[in-house]
């Protein structure tokens, strides 16, 4: 109802018609819908009683903070599946697969309309930007029932085959009671392929039904990666989504639908919306490297990083770090925080002064490697 | 993996592997607000009740909101937003007086006002991310006469310009907005925005459609008023069925 919020331009566009060619190809829209306001939204071919209808999604994402000259080392994008019967796969022919194409060109990122349709990327064959996700490797399952897993909580019954793993999400949807089974619950525990424990404690006399869906994973290619906006006056990496059969303009077998349902951002409660990780390299100030001769194990040894910086360290941190050779891992010694720009400070840890084992620290060549970062500034 | 608090952005989060690499975490909405020192917060639209205001209150969020402790009282919705200046207040009048008390699920937070327009018909106010959101819940069919009630008040109490498809209305005839988003222009010129109103059912998938929404200026204040016209299958519909405005 009311909202400070212009909208999110996440969604779906529709294009239906009588022959796949005139669906796919669509530019003046006769038989189509948009969404920008609705918690689903969906990509699908599909073909039925003569008409064949094609819906493509779009993801527009505000990247804008990432530091102009960092380096992106991978990125993965993340869709909830929707509830309901979030998955169709009647083609199931080989081009019955997911991916996200780019790069987008609707009119707004900040709203979907519904001449949007033909701005998915390029309408034949557009540029994959992630590893494809086929149909059949998509998880979900239904279930019509529950009881008491004899620790006060419910276990729920799948009625399909697909194997979920704890940290899976269930969506529950009470027919009658309780309320607070209406929602997303996680799988804390599997007892076969059937049979899944969920974070919600059991009301005996209720009846339930519910869908089991998971996060579908995106890895973005170099080509995906590179679409990834990093600045502030042109802050939106658009992203598509499409199907097989769409993109590679096959049409989808008659009477099928490949269609695959996720929560958009606009009206979600929780955290089922989309998101992005990326991945950055920070900016290294400086490497040092020092020999050490170790006397004994007892003796320790003290690191000092003398320096300044050109972006304050309160927006990000200057931290000093020694390596670990037996757990191959950097390990904090010290970090600044609040010390001015283009100012002098120091950074000083002591290794060993209370006689433990510094072993680690070194190797054969008694070689010690200690390192001073900064995500971005130099 | 810690949070590098200082490198929130409205929908952002930065984390500090410890590896010398940075996880950026975008999502498509926002995940924080402002505070009162310009620090970015974690948006968390959860209610509390306040016993001398006998409001439901939540202020974490880019607006603030005080849910009634009944049914047929005002409500209220205010924002800050990027230099906006903003309060509309709403009233169910033709609800009854009913208590709401407060739910939190995996469907989200809200007060239920149950069978607030008769028997099987409630009454939810939810508070989430982005705003309020009013959503009738027909557990069973409605009569015509509970349709009727589904109507709102609408205050503005700076009689602000209201906008649909970017036309500002006149305010003389009854406006229609089916399909359409109506917005609300502040005195600092900033937008507000209300939702288009739809409709759904339980069915899988569900069966949805938008709603006749017609705005009608009264002497201090604005009727809503939701049509639901032939196009609604009423009888043949899966209940609960739901209306959000």
């Amino acid at each position: 109802m009311a909202s400070y919020y212009s909208g999110a331009g996440d969604g779906k566009t529709k294009a239906a018609a009588l022959s796949w060619d005139a669906a796919h190809d669509a530019t003046s829209i006769t038989m189509a819908d948009y969404d920008y306001t609705s918690t689903l939204a969906t990509v699908s071919s599909a073909e039925s009683k003569g008409t064949f209808t094609i819906i493509r999604g779009f993801l527009p994402i505000d990247t804008s903070g990432i530091n102009d000259t960092a380096t992106i080392l991978s990125a993965k994008f993340y869709l909830m599946q929707g509830t309901g019967s979030p998955l169709a796969n009647g083609d199931n022919d080989g081009d019955d697969w997911l991916n996200i194409v780019g790069q987008t060109t609707q009119a707004s990122p900040t709203s979907l309309g519904i001449n949007d349709f033909d701005n998915c990327g390029s309408i034949d064959n557009p540029t994959e930007g992630a590893t494809r996700i086929d149909f059949t490797t998509i998880k979900w399952a239904q279930y019509s029932n529950h009881a008491d897993n004899g620790s006060g909580f419910v276990r729920v019954t799948s009625n399909t085959n697909h194997t979920l793993s704890v940290g899976d999400y269930v969506y529950l949807t009470p027919l009658i009671t309780p309320a607070e089974y209406r929602g997303w619950h996680t799988v804390t525990n599997v007892t076969d392929n059937t049979h899944y424990d969920l974070d919600v404690a059991y009301t005996a006399g209720s009846v339930t039904q519910g869908y089991a869906v998971v996060w579908q994973e995106f890895i973005l290619n170099s080509t995906g990666i590179s679409w990834i906006k990093k600045t502030v006056g042109d802050p939106y990496t658009m992203f598509g989504i499409r199907e097989g059969h769409d993109c590679i303009d096959s049409s989808i077998a008659t009477g099928y639908e490949n269609g695959f349902i996720w929560f958009t951002s606009e009206e979600t409660s929780g955290n089922s919306d989309p998101y992005l990780d990326v991945l950055v390299l920070q900016t290294y100030v400086i490497f040092q490297f020092k020999d050490y001769s170790p006397v004994g194990n007892e003796q320790g040894f003290n690191v000092t990083w003398q320096g300044q910086t050109n972006l304050a360290p309160s927006i990000s941190p200057v931290v000093l770090q020694i390596y670990n050779f037996d757990t191959s891992t950097w390990v904090n010694l010290a970090q600044n925080v609040s010390s001015d720009v283009n100012t002098d400070f120091e950074l000083s840890a002591w290794i060993g002064d209370s006689g433990e084992d510094i072993s680690a620290y070194h190797n054969s060549a008694n070689m010690i490697c200690c390192r001073v970062y900064q995500g971005g500034g130099s | 993996m810690q949070e590098i608090t200082s490198k929130r952005g409205w929908n952002r989060k930065v984390f500090d592997n410890g590896d010398g690499t940075q996880l950026y975490r975008f999502r498509v909405r926002h995940c924080h607000y402002k505070d009162d020192s310009g620090n970015f917060q974690d948006i968390d639209p959860r209610l509390t009740f306040d016993n001398t205001a006998k409001k439901w209150k939540h202020n974490k969020s880019s607006y603030s909101c005080e849910i009634p402790e009944y049914a047929d009282e005002e409500m209220d919705f205010r924002t800050k937003y990027e230099g906006a200046n903003f309060n509309a207040k709403f009233k169910a009048s033709s609800a009854s007086h009913i208590l709401g008390e407060y739910v939190e699920n995996g469907e989200g937070n809200y007060i239920l006002y149950t069978n607030a327009f008769g028997t099987g018909i409630d009454l939810r106010i939810y508070s989430y991310w982005k705003g309020i959101k009013k959503v009738v819940v027909a557990r069973v069919q409605p009569t015509i006469q509970q349709i009727q009630k589904f109507n709102y008040e609408l205050i503005l109490p700076n009689n602000e310009d209201v906008l649909v498809d970017d036309t500002t209305w006149d305010k003389n005839s009854t406006l229609n907005a089916r399909g359409k988003r109506i917005k609300i222009k502040d005195s600092n010129n900033k937008l507000i925005w209300f939702n288009q109103a739809h409709i759904y059912d339980s069915n899988t998938p569900p069966w949805s459609a938008t709603l006749d929404i017609e705005l009608t200026k009264l002497a201090n204040k604005y009727l809503i008023k939701k049509n639901i016209g032939v196009d609604v299958p009423v009888a043949d519909l899966v209940y609960p069925v739901y209306l959000e405005l």
